[in-house]
């Protein structure tokens, strides 16, 4: 399991439980979102805190699941990225296409309003 | 800056290893600033990726030179060649035929940018990328899956990827300014 959900108002949060985000990981992570996306939650936060790095098999599993949440006319938002994770984002583009938020609350606050 | 720094570095392709590695290099080469640190360490941690794809059994091996304001790392393996697809055709190394100096291939492309290579020869290319013009919203079901080449790329000043013929090894090599 590499993802622990809880609910926050109307946001369903995905904690990263592992710290290396990497190749390892990627297609258990993939699957698990797919799955949480089938189970109809439309609004998830994929929260980065425990996370200290992420490779590209991760970050390509982690675009594949936005694809799959979009066919499905639900979100995927992050939160919670350190330095690295959040310069890795901006510098291959994907702060264009993911909401950052500096931690799950406000992600799911954000979703609130 | 950096100073002198030549070592060499063995990785035995097990994943556990690969962050711990990362960071010793990033503790050899000494004061770096923190920009420098984050590019060598996503650069790094993409090579190592690499070789754990793509490698198999054999080891990995990292050289790390800086010299004044130049680092350069170089990672040589002997899996499977590099991957690359022009096209609906995949590259096999070394390339088939002749007159390939100065051949541009498209490598993968999506919405915020296309990634290329210049054929040096045969056995070797230099990668570099094309900015193309963002939209607005971004085009998501364009954006690409594979993100390694792009992030090597993007984080230094020169990447190279060369097949030995003889050795059958590959060689990454890349360099950036400090």
């Amino acid at each position: 399991m590499i993802l622990v959900t809880n609910t926050h108002k109307d946001a369903l949060i995905a904690g990263i439980q592992v710290k290396e985000a990497n190749l390892t990981v990627s297609d258990g992570f993939k699957n698990e979102m797919t799955a949480l996306i089938d189970q109809d939650n439309k609004y998830i936060v994929v929260d980065f805190e425990q996370v200290i790095y992420v490779d590209s098999s991760f970050l390509g599993a982690l675009v594949s699941a936005l694809k799959y949440a979009i066919a499905n006319k639900a979100e995927i938002v992050v939160a919670g990225l350190n330095k690295d994770v959040s310069g890795l984002f901006q510098l291959i583009r994907l702060d264009k296409a993911f909401k950052i938020y500096v931690s799950a609350a406000e992600a799911a606050d954000n979703k609130a309003q | 800056m950096p100073g002198t720094v030549s070592k060499k570095y063995v990785f035995n392709n097990n994943a556990d290893g690969m962050y711990p590695l990362v960071l010793t290099i990033i503790e050899d080469l000494g004061q770096i600033n923190e920009h420098t640190a984050f590019k060598v360490k996503m650069i790094l941690v993409e090579l190592i990726t690499n070789s754990l794809k793509h490698s198999g059994q054999g080891d990995t091996t990292i050289a790390i030179t800086a010299s004044g304001n130049i680092i350069t790392i170089k990672k040589t393996d002997t899996g499977n060649g590099l991957a690359v697809r022009c096209g609906n055709n995949l590259l096999e190394w070394p390339l088939p035929g002749k007159h390939h100096a100065g051949k541009i291939i498209t490598v993968y492309n999506d919405s915020s940018a296309v990634l290329k290579a210049k054929l040096h020869n045969n056995c070797m290319l230099l990668f570099f990328i094309e900015e193309t013009e963002e939209t607005d919203p971004i085009d998501i079901n364009s954006l690409a899956e594979h993100f390694g080449l792009m992030i090597i790329t993007r984080a230094c000043d020169k990447f190279e990827y060369g097949f030995d013929i003889d050795t059958c090894t590959n060689s990454f090599t890349v360099s950036l300014t400090v």
